[in-house]
């Protein structure tokens, strides 16, 4: 097979995308700081 | 095949005339030239002693030219300006005679055809020239006058020595070869046919090539040495036959030595003597499973740059070149059958080549020997067309009436060092010609996993997306009233049902010009898990240039993996300095998806075919950077 690391790569985003789905997980929230993803007050302080 | 034996008028040996239309043979005793005239023979003289070659053919060879035999029964030496080459004499069934004409390792097989419609003089051809005949096109390649030097065997002709004519080599589609030769006092012939390669024409009785084939292998260095016209020192010939100069390497001179009768054509200079190439002159390496041997070395140059050619060497394969630039290397060997093509671009075989390269290039210093009569300062108009790995180069000589295609391919430097032994191979530096863009191959591939990635994952988001509506949990009215410290709303318990999911906080507030914000907790009534999220409502609008407004009077954030269970919320509220008290509303569902998961999908799937494009780009660019005729623009961008 040709490019295997991108293959699997590609192939655990799918894995991950069903289970995100299924759990009802939000990947944006894992990664990143909670107050930067779900408020943007302080902006017109 | 009708065999008639004659008695030499010179010597009484018998001399056999194989074929009924052979009317020359040469007495293999004697060497005397006879004639056949009627029922009897005559002797014209003496033949000239043929040139001493590493021809893998000799008088007796077999061979098989589409499907029919034939026998090797005479031949002649012929010399032009440049260089000189072999015509065998082959006899097929029923006494049919075809030419196979061997040139610096090609092979031409023709036939004499009739053709009433030949061009009377050969002023009417030049190079590039189309025309029709034996009822196809062709284009003239070169027009050169030949000299008989030598010849033995049987020929359907006369061809005493010095015998001169003048030639025209056409050239036609797949392969397609033909010669128009023009005689004193006589009308023109054609001969038509094509090229062949070496394996194609089934050879057997070949020749043992000294110094090639195993069991002569002892008496290599026996067969061609002479000395130089300039100093004495013995030069050794590693092509014999074959080469038309070489170069001592003792006094630098430049050596004619097409004739046996050696000529210095240049003299060599201190310089001459210091040309040293990482592959030294007579060393042998296995290449694409063939033994070559490193005969001649050019170094030639252009207004940019210089660069050297290694002259390459098999009896039975002819002439290559390995041409290196600062590290790079190509693997180069003629294309005999190309027409006069020129332009941005040009189709071979049907692959397209770009222009990289035009000018002139100039041979600066030359080591070894070399199948035609090199000179320091000869200069070649060059093209180079490249389609990487490959580049096709036309030269074109001022002065002569030819231009000669060869068809390069790059060559991996370990490969080059493997082949030869080189245990100190420089590293290529920067992008080359025809180097293949490293990137190149893996662009397309990778793009097309993407995309088919991309297409799963959407796919998958649909099939959830389907499945997961969102459904109203809870809902109420609450007012904002400014307090320090702030009050916390808490709502009356609700009910999370299903399975594991986000739940999604949207409130409608009014604010106009204004923010408020609100630091949520769901807090499950059963374990005290708690699900902080954070939503701010700004609405802000005016005249600035035009009319503008910016954010809104909802806003809703999702809050992830909240199990099913009885709930409620916390709320504790901020707002704009200018706000006292405002009414505000929360809506709470359950269900839903996250298209963000998505999104980062996509994008983490894209990164690498994007890097890869980039870098596939930027070496393009590079490669380009040294072309005068760049896609991307002028260099100097």
């Amino acid at each position: 097979m040709k490019h295997p690391l991108y293959t699997a790569l590609g192939a655990l985003l799918c894995l991950y995308l069903a289970t995100a789905n299924q759990r009802g997980w939000s990947l944006l929230s894992q990664i990143s700081p909670s107050h930067w993803i779900t408020s943007g007050r302080g902006i017109h302080k | 095949m009708s065999i008639r034996t004659y008695d030499c008028p010179q010597c009484g040996a018998p001399v056999k005339f194989q074929s009924s239309i052979a009317v020359f043979v040469v007495c293999e005793h004697c060497r005397s030239m006879v004639v056949r005239r009627d029922a009897n023979v005559e002797s014209m003289g003496t033949m000239a002693e043929l040139p001493p070659d590493l021809s893998p053919l000799q008088i007796g060879t077999r061979g098989e030219w589409q499907g029919s035999a034939f026998e090797l029964v005479g031949r002649v030496r012929v010399e032009w300006e440049e260089g000189s080459w072999t015509e065998w004499c082959a006899l097929f069934p029923n006494d049919k005679t075809g030419w196979v004409a061997e040139a610096q390792g090609f092979f031409m097989v023709s036939f004499e055809t009739s053709e009433p419609a030949l061009p009377s003089a050969p002023g009417e051809l030049e190079p590039g020239a189309s025309l029709r005949v034996a009822g196809r096109p062709w284009t003239v390649v070169d027009v050169k006058r030949a000299t008989c030097l030598a010849g033995e065997g049987e020929l359907p002709f006369v061809a005493p020595p010095g015998q001169q004519r003048l030639g025209a080599d056409l050239t036609g589609a797949d392969g397609a070869f033909a010669t128009i030769e023009f005689y004193d006092g006589e009308a023109p012939r054609l001969y038509v046919g094509s090229y062949a390669e070496f394996e194609e024409l089934r050879f057997a009785n070949l020749r043992p090539v000294p110094g090639w084939t195993a069991d002569t292998e002892q008496i290599r260095y026996q067969t061609s040495a002479l000395n130089c016209p300039s100093c004495g020192a013995a030069v050794k010939l590693r092509a014999a036959g074959q080469s038309m100069a070489a170069v001592c390497g003792s006094c630098g001179s430049i050596i004619d030595i097409a004739n046996p009768q050696w000529q210095v054509v240049q003299k060599g200079d201190e310089k001459a003597r210091k040309l040293n190439g990482l592959l030294p002159i007579g060393v042998r390496g296995q290449l694409q499973d063939v033994d070559w041997e490193v005969i001649g070395l050019v170094r030639r140059a252009d207004k940019y740059s210089s660069w050297q050619e290694y002259l390459l060497f098999n009896p039975w394969r002819g002439f290559r070149w390995l041409v290196t630039y600062k590290g790079h290397w190509s693997w180069v060997q003629r294309v005999p059958d190309i027409g006069d093509l020129s332009g941005q671009r040009i189709r071979l075989d049907g692959r397209d080549f770009r222009l990289f390269a035009k000018g002139e290039a100039r041979v600066k210093d030359v080591l070894g020997e070399f199948y035609w009569k090199v000179k320091r300062g000869e200069v070649a108009e060059l093209e180079d067309y490249i389609r990487p790995p490959e580049v096709l180069s036309k030269e074109t000589y001022p002065g002569l009436k030819e231009f000669t295609w060869s068809l390069g391919e790059y060559l991996e430097h370990t490969a080059v060092a493997g082949a030869f032994g080189i245990k100190e191979m420089p590293v290529p530096a920067g992008p080359y010609l025809n180097e293949p863009n490293p990137f190149a191959n893996k662009t397309g591939p990778v793009w097309g996993r993407a995309l088919l990635f991309i297409a799963i994952l959407f796919v998958i988001q649909l099939i959830f997306a389907a499945g997961t509506g969102e459904r109203p949990i809870f809902d109420g009215d609450y007012v904002f009233t400014r307090a320090e410290p702030p009050a916390v709303v808490t709502t009356p318990h609700f009910q999370v049902d299903g399975r594991q999911g986000p739940v999604r906080l949207a409130v409608t507030a009014g604010v106009d010009n204004q923010w408020i914000g609100f630091d949520f907790d769901l807090v499950n009534a059963q374990t005290n898990e708690t699900f902080p999220a954070q939503l701010e409502v700004s609405y802000y609008h005016g005249y600035d240039d035009g009319e503008w407004s910016e954010g809104g009077q909802t806003n809703s954030v999702s809050v992830p993996a909240v199990p099913a269970g009885e709930y409620f919320l916390n709320v504790e509220t901020d707002a704009d300095p200018a706000l006292q008290q405002l009414t505000w509303h929360l809506a709470v569902t359950r269900g839903g998806l996250f298209w963000s998961n998505f999104l980062i999908g996509v994008c983490v799937l894209l990164a690498y075919p994007i890097y890869l494009s980039i870098r596939r780009h930027g070496f393009e660019r590079q490669r380009w950077s040294e072309s005068d005729f760049s896609p991307y623009g002028s260099s100097d961008d």
